[in-house]
């Protein structure tokens, strides 16, 4: 048995003149929690419209559970999905949204009635209390959790999700996100996520795509793609990120403020750009003594409770770092003073070539 | 695989054959029973159809230019009057009880009223007229223009209300709270809020009633006797009483073409156009 | 105070829609023969009624065409809205279009049209003239209906029937169906009305013999009074339809 659970091989899509799916190679493993990350337009809820067999691709083979589905209709591949806005059937009592699958498949009522609260249960849901209500009398997340109920009791190979917690409320959606978790570990179906919130992907996630312009960007966990970003599109997507255009040289990129100590091996005098996550950089006296140290001047103090955002700049670019607020050195930094800041070769989170 | 599966999987292959499926029967349908009729009109009022149905040849324009006469040219000017007095009849005592449903009416009421506006509309159209025929004879006023005018606003003026409550209905009542907090009096708030969100149901209510008020036979005939004379009894005449097939073919297609000269008209200052 | 006048013209306003059927209702228990004199309470006209043919027949006549216009015409009409609706085609808005046309159409240019071409055609005049009349002309209304209802609900429920293992004809029986129901049933009830009530095209499509109510009536009142049996037929029909509406609004309400 192959260890993958769907495969996408040169998958291309066109709507008119926009390419949706730019010749998408992708695969997904069994049993694991799968983000496809990027911001709106990106082409990540027409891959998975792919994946389900609600779009044909123009070009390309999707591959579920080792059969090959790209001709097959959705209601013949072994898929269940959550939509965006949930579709539940608003004419339908919650029992019966969740046995429409069941019934489908020519199960006895018995039988339906069992797996219709067992599904309930497994969502934290009471039988007796939610299977007679309609999806009208539910709260959002309530629905969401009968949405994923009714896509999971048919027990399919993978669980598609298209940004179900898009609707939720911040305190509700936190939760949602590790109850989905949880179910996902639970019944160890492969689930596929599709989302703009990289804080989603980050949380739930085995491994997240960064999807743009209708291509991948990264693959990889969600420590590499943070902390390892191979594109500057995913260094800036994924957190938050500074950059610094510059030329390479020998073991450092020469900026137009100064020479930025670099690790990466990348060819001397070509366009490059640094980037550098917020945390990463040091200010006023753990800056000391750093590989890199610049002086800047503070624009602005932004308290988050737990961090403190520096806005500085730096002979006019703006630079972000982030230091916990309980810092020693945070109750030094005042607007419009001079301040240190550094860091050290091989604390950035990457240096990607220009093309030019 | 069974004979739906067969048909659905190529359905889905071939876009074409699905469009054909869902599309081609109505619009068969209609091809035959409402466009083609037309195309044989428009072949008659040409001369190209002869007495018995058959093809003659010739393309005349005689009928149309005997549709020009004066006493025609009247007739069509007269219809428009009469529609667009109507029109605006309806619209004038439509406007304040649509806005009374939509706005003032409580909520549980809103659909009691809606429906009550219908209701008298199950009565055949005939005996309507007939019953607002007795009660204007009662009043005195039978055969005068404005009892037909009054006919024909009694006769459209749901189709006036109906629509003009859905636009006013639709209207997000933060909107009228809005204008009340940054200044707008209730009046100048109805002026620029109100009545400007409501375009959409006062143009499509005044299609709804203007377009078939112009070819409107019933109540002139029924109300006005021999004094009204409009394109809808003219037609009338001229097909059923005198069976003349060609000039009575000229006449409809110049009263379609004032028909979709108007719509044109009124859709380019109004705009969209919601039905 | 701007509000009650708002009321009472309102007020007034359905008083002018409802008196002319108020007076229909009321003289249809008349015990003599003239509208507007009511010389007292009797029920004879209900008994002429049930011993007239003609009446009765013609009654019979618009049931059926009614009725046979309001299937075939929610049929038609509900493949278009569907095909309309559900299919992105180039040229959607073209067959939109063309779907909209017999709307705008005045009816009385469209019946002559409709009578040209039977003629031309060579169709025998008489009930089947009549109804392919009524059903070309409700298709569009049904269309209009049904195609806002769809337009309605999202598209991702059907998809969600889909991924459910629902084919495309199951998921029509079970979701598109039941969701489009208030609008198929407004669609019916148009439908219905459209034909029952027809005049014009039927004056202009019928052929000897074939009378539906609408053309009793008319005949009727030009020969200078229409028997008061149809005030009472009219009255036996708005009861009927009252009824209708209450079961139909009161079902409307405990679904939503």
């Amino acid at each position: 048995m192959s260890s993958d659970m769907v495969v996408l091989k040169n998958v291309v899509k066109r709507f008119g003149n926009i390419v949706a799916s730019n010749g998408i190679n992708m695969n997904v493993r069994r049993n694991e929690f799968f983000s496809i990350l990027g911001p709106s337009g990106s082409g990540k809820t027409t891959l998975l419209r792919i994946i389900a067999g609600l779009e044909r691709p123009d070009k390309g083979r999707v591959i579920i559970n080792e059969d090959d589905v790209t001709n097959i209709p959705p209601y013949k591949r072994s898929i269940g999905m959550v939509f965006q806005n949930l579709a539940l059937f608003p004419h339908m009592t919650v029992y019966n949204n969740i046995a429409y699958g069941l019934r489908l498949r020519n199960l006895t009522e018995d039988e339906i009635g069992f797996k219709v609260k067992e599904s309930l249960r497994l969502m934290r849901m009471s039988p007796e209390v939610f299977a007679n209500r309609k999806p009208s009398h539910l709260s959002g997340g309530q629905k969401q959790r009968v949405a994923i109920a009714r896509a999971l009791v048919t027990q399919p190979a993978v669980l598609l999700l298209d940004e179900p917690l898009g609707a939720l409320d911040l305190k509700i959606r936190q939760h949602m996100m590790l109850e989905l978790k949880r179910i996902q570990r639970t019944v160890g179906t492969t689930f596929i996520y599709v989302t703009h919130d990289q804080g989603e992907a980050l949380v739930m996630s085995d491994r997240i795509a960064i999807m743009h312009e209708g291509k991948i960007e990264q693959v990889g966990s969600p420590r590499e793609v943070y902390e390892k970003p191979r594109t500057k599109f995913v260094a800036n997507f994924i957190g938050e990120a500074n950059f610094f255009e510059g030329v390479m040289r020998e073991g450092f990129v020469e900026t137009n403020f100064g020479k930025i100590k670099v690790k990466e091996e990348i060819p001397a005098s070509r366009k490059v750009i640094v980037s550098l996550r917020p945390e990463r950089i040091r200010i006023g006296n753990a800056a000391v003594g750093s590989e890199n140290m610049f002086k800047v001047k503070i624009i602005d103090l932004i308290y988050r409770g737990d961090t403190l955002i520096v806005i500085a700049s730096l002979e006019g670019i703006e630079i972000k770092i982030s230091v916990p607020a309980i810092h020693p050195e945070v109750m030094r930094l005042e607007r419009d003073k001079d301040t240190w800041i550094g860091w050290n070769s091989g604390d950035e989170a990457g240096i990607f070539e220009l093309e030019d | 695989m069974s004979l739906v599966e067969k048909l659905l999987s190529s359905a889905r292959k071939h876009r074409s054959l699905a469009i054909a499926l869902l599309l081609g029967p109505p619009l068969t349908y209609l091809t035959i029973y409402f466009f083609a009729p037309f195309i044989i009109t428009v072949l008659y009022s040409v001369g190209l159809i002869g007495g018995r149905g058959t093809l003659t040849g010739n393309i005349s324009i005689k009928f149309y230019r005997q549709a020009l006469r004066w006493v025609y040219i009247k007739v069509f000017y007269n219809s428009l009057i009469l529609a667009a007095l109507a029109t605006v009849g309806c619209l004038l005592l439509a406007y304040p009880v649509a806005y009374f449903i939509a706005m003032k009416a409580p909520k549980k009421w809103r659909n009691p009223l809606v429906v009550s506006v219908i209701i008298p509309y199950w009565v055949d159209f005939l005996l309507r007229t007939y019953a607002l025929m007795n009660i204007f004879a009662m009043l005195g006023i039978m055969f005068r223009y404005d009892a037909v005018v009054i006919g024909m606003i009694y006769d459209y003026l749901p189709f006036m209300i109906l629509p003009l409550y859905a636009s006013l209905e639709k209207i997000d009542r933060s909107l009228l709270e809005a204008s009340y907090t940054l200044g707008a009096s209730p009046w100048k708030t109805f002026i620029h809020v109100t009545l400007s969100l409501s375009k959409p149901g006062i143009a499509a209510g005044t299609i709804l009633v203007f377009v078939p008020a112009i070819g409107e036979f019933i109540v002139p005939t029924m109300i006005g006797g021999v004094s009204v004379t409009t394109i809808g009894t003219l037609t009338w005449d001229l097909f059923l009483k005198f069976h003349d097939w060609w000039r009575g073919a000229a006449v409809s297609v110049m009263y379609i073409a004032v028909v979709l000269a108007a719509l044109a008209i009124y859709m380019r200052k109004v705009g969209e156009l919601e039905i | 105070m701007r509000d009650r006048i708002l009321a009472f013209f309102s007020a007034l306003v359905y008083a002018f829609l409802y008196i002319p059927i108020i007076i229909v209702i009321v003289f249809s228990f008349n015990s003599s023969k003239m509208l507007g004199q009511f010389t007292g309470f009797s029920l004879k006209w209900y008994d002429v009624l049930l011993g007239d043919r003609v009446v009765w027949n013609a009654f019979y006549n618009s049931l059926n065409i009614a009725l046979v216009t309001t299937l075939v015409s929610l049929f038609l009409g509900t493949l278009a809205a569907y095909g309309v609706i559900r299919l992105d085609v180039g040229g959607k808005s073209a067959v939109d279009g063309l779907l909209y046309i017999p709307i705008i159409i005045p009816e009385i240019a469209e019946s002559l049209s409709l009578l040209l071409f039977y003629k031309f055609a060579g169709y025998q005049l008489g009930w089947l003239t009549v109804l392919l009349g009524h059903i070309a002309f409700d298709i569009s209304f049904v269309y209009v209906i049904i195609k806002a209802r769809l337009a309605g609900f999202n598209r991702s429920i059907e998809e969600a029937s889909l991924t459910l293992g629902a084919n495309e004809v199951q998921t029509f029986v079970k979701i598109t169906l039941p969701l489009s129901m208030p609008g198929i049933t407004a669609a019916a009830l148009i439908a219905f009305t459209l034909s029952f009530d027809d005049f014009i095209k039927t004056a202009f499509t019928t052929g000897p013999g074939f009378q539906t109510l609408p053309l009793v009536i008319w005949s009727q009142s030009a020969r200078g009074g229409v028997g008061p049996e149809i005030n009472a037929l009219t009255s036996i029909i708005i009861a009927f339809s009252m009824i209708l509406a209450y079961i139909y609004t009161k079902l409307a309400s405990e679904r939503s």
